[in-house]
């Protein structure tokens, strides 16, 4: 089978509030950094043709909001572009798809998100939920994470401590993380005793509030080499769809995120992730999400998540080596922060966090309340 | 067309009104924020393309034919010449004020003086609409009130 490669990534610095900058600024800036890597350009015989890009209409508080960024993008003279309004981390997907299908060579894809440009997330997150009844019923993604994380720990028997270690694991990883946002140090306590926001789900469990724009550099194995020296392979790609309707979920199995993980694995010819897989990133906007990921995953087994923070399961498998979601990255892009992340592990280019013999890259995103949709897709170097 | 069976039961088709509210705000990025910073001195400001050499009203930060990043100021204006305008005859509501506008109002296609190809868009002077043509050289009508934004220029008006 032909094979896609990711030749490079380039991030913006994650921030709480970038006020000083337009999203549109922030995309020129991650554009120059990979164009300086790796010298790609968009006119001419070998230039990029098409573009892809992640946006949200409600977040950057504009219909088709891919419009208001085409010159950021390269998209603007006449060439191609498609938009995703769903989680990053798909168009890897969609980039694959349109390389495999011999319709392009080389993708340039970037995505953006500023939560801070919103009073609150949650107004936002609110809008996702059907006008009649959840929207007015004050739904969103945090109370959604509230009603999952009950059922999780209720099934688990998962302990505040331990959810607690993995907020203050994630910040210890993300000091070393030039990228990352919240680096402020903790404690086990501070985070068990911090204030609560939405019960079980106390504040210092939620992912802080993010800025944030990724981009890549996507091309055919012919033409890979054109612009790395070491271009990291898309081996495995699977999707899956929950039901919009919580109610009728089991909350606390995840088993879109089983079905999507048995796809990619399936894909990449992965038989026993855990023997297979040396680095996860996975998309933790709530500590409980974290463990129940991973069992998804099938890294640990059902209902074991707290077993194995206890038997340091996150340390054996390079989990969220950049402090993943938990030490800020904003909603839509998590997962590609997760698939920049993983590419400049499995190169060796992740400096003071670097991971030894990285080979094989899990990374999960999900969007949709709770865990609704789910993404899994594997990177090999 | 397939038929519905809930359209034969019409008492149970209920509409609700909604009025979804989200609060934003806007940062300007330093290349808008000199643009407002101008209007607030009666002064337009494009952007130069350090490529092609064509400039952009209102400033952009990126050439979106070179793509490349464009930091340079140059002052255009204030007198323009008008290329294409449109006259609105229909009343709909002001999307940042929810009133109704008053009509016919007019959207004008200005090129500033000292630009080349680029076009500024803007509204003109009421009284102005009837004489509008294309060719016509507008100037602009400022607000006594200044202080940074949009309104800072109220409209152009034909340059008599
Ligand atoms: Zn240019």
């Amino acid at each position: 089978m032909k094979r896609v490669a990711i030749c490079a990534v380039a991030q913006h610095e994650i921030k709480g509030n970038i006020w000083y900058k337009r999203f549109q600024d922030m995309l020129l800036d991650i554009l120059e950094d990979l164009q300086g890597e790796t010298g790609f350009t968009f006119g001419g015989e070998n230039g990029v043709k098409n573009v892809l890009t992640c946006s949200d209409d409600f977040f950057d508080a504009r219909t088709i909001s891919d419009n208001a960024v085409n010159d950021v993008v390269g998209a603007a003279n006449y060439r191609g572009e498609q938009k995703m309004a769903q989680e990053g981390l798909n168009g890897i997907g969609y980039a694959m798809a349109d390389i495999l299908s011999g319709h392009d060579d080389v993708i340039y894809f970037a995505g953006h998100c500023k939560e801070s440009l919103s009073a609150s997330r949650n107004q936002i997150a609110n809008m996702a939920y059907d006008p009649f009844y959840c929207r007015c019923l004050g739904m969103d993604y945090l109370n959604a994470a509230g009603l999952q994380a009950r059922a999780y720990m209720e099934k688990t028997k998962i302990t505040p401590e331990q959810l607690a270690q993995v907020v203050v694991r994630a910040r210890q990883w993300a000091s070393r993380n030039t990228y990352a946002n919240e680096k402020t140090q903790l404690n086990l306590g501070d985070v068990m005793y911090s204030s609560v926001l939405c019960d079980p789900i106390r504040s210092l469990h939620a992912y802080p509030v993010s800025d944030g724009a990724v981009a890549m550099l996507l091309a055919s194995e012919e033409r890979a080499y054109e612009f790395t020296d070491n271009p990291i392979w898309i081996t495995g790609f699977g999707n899956c769809m929950d039901d919009y309707f919580m109610g009728r979920r089991d909350l606390a199995a995840s088993s879109a995120l089983k079905k999507a993980a048995e796809q990619a694995y399936k894909m990449a010819g992965i038989k026993q992730p855990r023997k297979s897989v040396n680095l996860m990133e996975v998309m933790d906007c709530y500590a409980y999400q974290q463990p129940m990921w991973l069992e998804g995953l099938g890294l640990c087994d059902e209902g074991k998540g707290g077993d194995f923070i206890n038997e340091y399961g996150p340390a054996k498998y390079n989990v969220n080596l950049s402090g993943g979601m938990l030490a800020g990255r904003p909603l839509m892009i998590g997962g590609l922060y997760g698939v920049a992340e993983a590419v400049l592990q499995l190169k060796g280019q992740a400096n003071e966090h670097q991971a030894a013999d990285v080979n094989c890259a899990v990374i999960q995103s999900t969007t949709g309340g709770a865990g609704q949709f789910q993404t899994v897709v594997v990177l090999e170097r | 067309m397939a038929k519905n069976k809930l359209n034969t039961q019409a008492e149970e088709l209920i509409s609700i009104q909604v009025v979804n509210s989200i609060d934003y705000s806007f940062p300007t990025g330093p290349i808008m924020g000199k643009w407002f910073q101008g209007l607030k001195e009666k002064k337009f400001y494009a952007t130069k393309c350090p490529s092609c050499g064509r400039t952009m009203t209102p400033p952009r930060g990126c050439c979106a034919l070179c793509v490349v990043r464009s930091e340079e100021f140059v002052e255009v204006g204030p007198k323009g010449t008008v290329e294409n305008y449109d006259i609105a005859y229909y009343a709909s509501p002001d999307p940042l004020t929810g009133k109704v506008r008053s009509t016919p109002y007019a959207a004008v296609f200005v090129r500033m003086d000292g630009s080349d190809c680029d076009i500024f868009t803007h509204g003109i002077k009421d009284e102005d609409i009837p004489k509008l043509k294309r060719g016509v050289r507008v100037r602009p009508v400022w607000n006594e009130v200044r202080t940074g934004c949009i309104e800072d220029m109220l409209y152009f008006e034909i340059d008599a």
